[in-house]
């Protein structure tokens, strides 16, 4: 009985190192991968700037709505 | 899922790895069960099965004025999506990105949305994160009216990685009244930037990338102008020095170009098929002649369009959605509604409403988006080099 209760709280301890250490992992790794994506795209600005279309895109439409024209 | 679990497993037995095995053992390799997108090698693509996939919704990364509201949106993008049987068991989800290196950043660290929308110059750098896989194409039955500059961006090792959606020129527009190409050999030509008789009555838009591109095409005629060696690159960056003298400024709004130029500030100006048609069509510019250049070198095209997060869970239906922008309903909204062009080019100009937009793009002359009329924006060659070249100049 005091084995089976060793054995399981040892299965416990153990499941929940895995489990703090697999979090850990998981962490690390997610903010390493930020890392690398931001090393990959450093400077990175090719011209197909979506972002200044965006804006454009939707002050034009505001305007358009104001205005009535649209 | 499986991402997940790679990620464990490989930080376990990593510490001394690089950061390029690190990007492609965590990125999307999903080794042993799924996809090869983060391989290096030619990487085939699976066949997927909407029916089969688990309903929850779907989610997609996309752009503001892209999404699905009746208001602020392009509803007829995701129509034919959300009629289907699967726009009820996986609505669609919106989150709109703020600009490509965020959305790249943000899937990197953990978001994780099915469809994301990024421009054919950063596709590559979405591949080499890992983060993306082929596109399944027999679920894209409007793929063939796609034509293959447009799709060019997105094919590495021989898959493809992106469904092209809106794209358009880039070049320039001018008031025909006040300028004239007599002294740069009579044709339409990107060397009128060159010309100092219309110095501080330029401007263009402030992309490192692109005054490169502009200033190889002047130097190298009609070639592609975004892969240079190291030779052609310095020649770009000395022409591009010449081009920033005769500028008035370097725009980061398009409407900032417009308005400089319909008030009178400048008589040349490089900008888009929106920027071109505002221009054109302002009550200040009624009887002016203005144009939107097709020089001899060929225009630049920028293409944005769908990718396919390599840890998507219904890759099957999140190619459906695909699907839905890739129909011709879809890109006629785009024309109406923006005054972009459509990637699709069948049976799209017929649904277009303003004819004039047709010919004024040449909307149904497809070799007008093919080389060497037009040079789709691809990632340029050398990455770090290209760009460095063009941000000094912009810098100097």
């Amino acid at each position: 009985m005091r084995a089976l209760f060793a054995a399981l709280v040892c299965v416990a301890v153990l499941a929940g190192a895995t489990l703090a250490v697999a979090r850990t992992a998981d962490n690390t790794a997610a903010t390493m991968r930020t890392n690398a994506a931001r090393a990959l795209i450093e400077g990175a600005d090719c011209g197909c700037t979506a972002d200044v279309r965006a804006k454009d895109r939707i002050a034009n439409r505001d305007t358009a709505n104001e205005t009535g024209s649209k | 899922m499986d991402a997940r679990v790679n990620r464990k497993g490989f930080v376990a037995m990593t510490g001394a790895a690089g950061l390029a095995a690190f990007l492609a053992a965590c990125g999307g390799s999903d080794s042993g069960s799924s996809s090869d997108a983060g391989s290096s090698t030619a990487a085939a693509a699976k066949a997927f099965d909407p029916a089969t996939e688990a309903d929850a919704p779907l989610e997609v990364f996309t752009w503001a004025g892209y999404d699905d509201s009746p208001t602020d949106g392009l509803p007829a993008m995701w129509q034919q999506y959300k009629d289907s049987p699967y726009g009820t068991k996986s609505p669609l989800k919106f989150t709109l990105l703020d600009d490509d290196t965020q959305a790249l950043a943000k899937v990197a660290s953990g978001f994780s949305p099915d469809i994301i929308h990024p421009c054919g110059g950063y596709v590559a750098k979405w591949k080499e994160a890992g983060l993306i896989q082929p596109l399944d194409t027999s679920l894209l039955p409007d793929w063939d009216g796609v034509p293959d500059s447009l799709k060019a961006p997105g094919k590495i090792d021989g898959a493809y990685y992106h469904l092209p959606f809106d794209t358009g020129f880039s070049a320039l527009a001018y008031d025909a009244d006040a300028v004239d190409f007599s002294q740069v050999g009579g044709e339409e030509t990107w060397k009128i930037m060159l010309d100092d008789r219309y110095r501080g009555k330029m401007t263009t838009f402030r992309g490192p990338d692109e005054i490169i591109e502009i200033a190889a095409l002047i130097n190298r005629g009609a070639k592609d102008p975004t892969v240079l060696n190291t030779e052609e690159l310095a020649a770009a960056k000395e022409t591009a020095m010449q081009i920033k003298a005769n500028l008035r400024n370097f725009w980061t709004s398009e409407n900032d170009a417009v308005n400089d130029f319909v008030n009178g500030n400048v008589v040349i100006a490089q900008v888009w098929n929106a920027g071109y048609w505002n221009i054109k069509t302002h009550p200040k510019m009624k009887g002016r002649n203005i144009k939107y250049m097709q020089p001899i070198e060929g225009r630049l095209v920028w293409v944005c369009g769908t990718v396919l997060n390599a840890a998507s869970k219904q890759p099957g239906r999140a190619m459906t959605a695909m699907a839905s922008i890739d129909t011709p309903t879809a890109g006629a909204a785009l024309t109406n509604d923006f005054q972009y062009a459509a990637a699709q080019k069948n049976g799209v100009t017929e649904l277009i409403t303003d004819k004039e937009i047709v010919a004024a793009f040449g909307l149904d002359d497809p070799t007008l988006w093919e080389a060497p009329k037009a040079w789709s924006q691809k990632q340029v060659e050398p990455y770090k080099e290209y760009i460095a070249a063009g941000q000094e100049v912009i810098d100097s």
